[in-house]
């Protein structure tokens, strides 16, 4: 009866708010791992390696210099001054994150299995 | 990216995946439970447990979230599916209304 008001409450189910949130909207998404968590960080092609620490600063408590990532598929460590473009990381690529220890190295890449962690063995 | 902008889901092994809320909220379930005035206790941690999702499922789920959201701003690409996980990717899709 009323078509009109449906436009005013309808909103929000997904397709008609990219107006609004293309700001926040990234190109791609990165999965950054270390044992059992996973952070997805949404970022572009052309931002840093230190951008994306930057970014990670505020989930993880540690800051740039104290991490290190390594790209999983080719086991390099990324470089803080080249851009993800630069390094060939992609869409949807999973990053290995390493944090530094107290006795000032870096920790292994350690990315946890579900396999191992399986509750119906 | 601040912790208060994000939300961590939590798979029945004890995986955790942190996504942005606005992600996560791609789910109907976890946007009510995210959104709703009675407060969840979910919305106050910004922690959701899922005891009844394996890892593997979470994952192509938050993978799925991403995608969804690429996909509503114009970037038309396929979202690959294993076969594998298909039935179990249903029935969490079902729970969660995504």
């Amino acid at each position: 009866m009323t078509p009109h008001l449906d436009s005013i409450s309808g909103g929000g189910d997904g397709g008609g708010d990219e107006g609004i949130k293309s700001e926040t909207l990234k190109a791609m998404y990165i999965r950054v791992k270390r044992n059992k968590v996973t952070y997805f960080v949404q970022c572009d092609p052309t931002e840093t390696t230190l951008e994306i620490k930057q970014k990670l600063q505020g989930l993880i408590d540690q800051t740039s210099n104290n991490q290190r990532l390594t790209l999983v598929s080719t086991n390099e460590v990324l470089d803080d001054s080249k851009t993800l473009a630069d390094q060939k990381v992609e869409n949807d690529a999973i990053v290995g994150l390493s944090i530094r220890k107290d006795d000032n190295e870096f920790e292994e890449v350690c990315i946890a299995r579900v396999e191992d962690y399986t509750p119906f063995s | 990216m601040k912790k208060e902008e994000t939300v961590k889901l939590i798979s029945a092994e004890g995986f955790e995946f942190v996504v942005s809320k606005e992600a996560a909220m791609v789910s109907q379930t976890i946007r009510n439970m995210l959104t709703s005035p009675g407060g969840f206790a979910e919305a106050q941690h910004g922690e959701v447990t899922f005891p009844e999702i394996t890892a593997p499922i979470l994952e192509k789920i938050c993978q799925y979230f991403y995608w969804s959201l690429q996909f509503a701003s114009g970037k038309e690409t396929e979202f690959h599916i294993e076969p594998e996980l298909t039935l179990e990717l249903m029935m969490a899709a079902n729970y969660l209304h995504t």
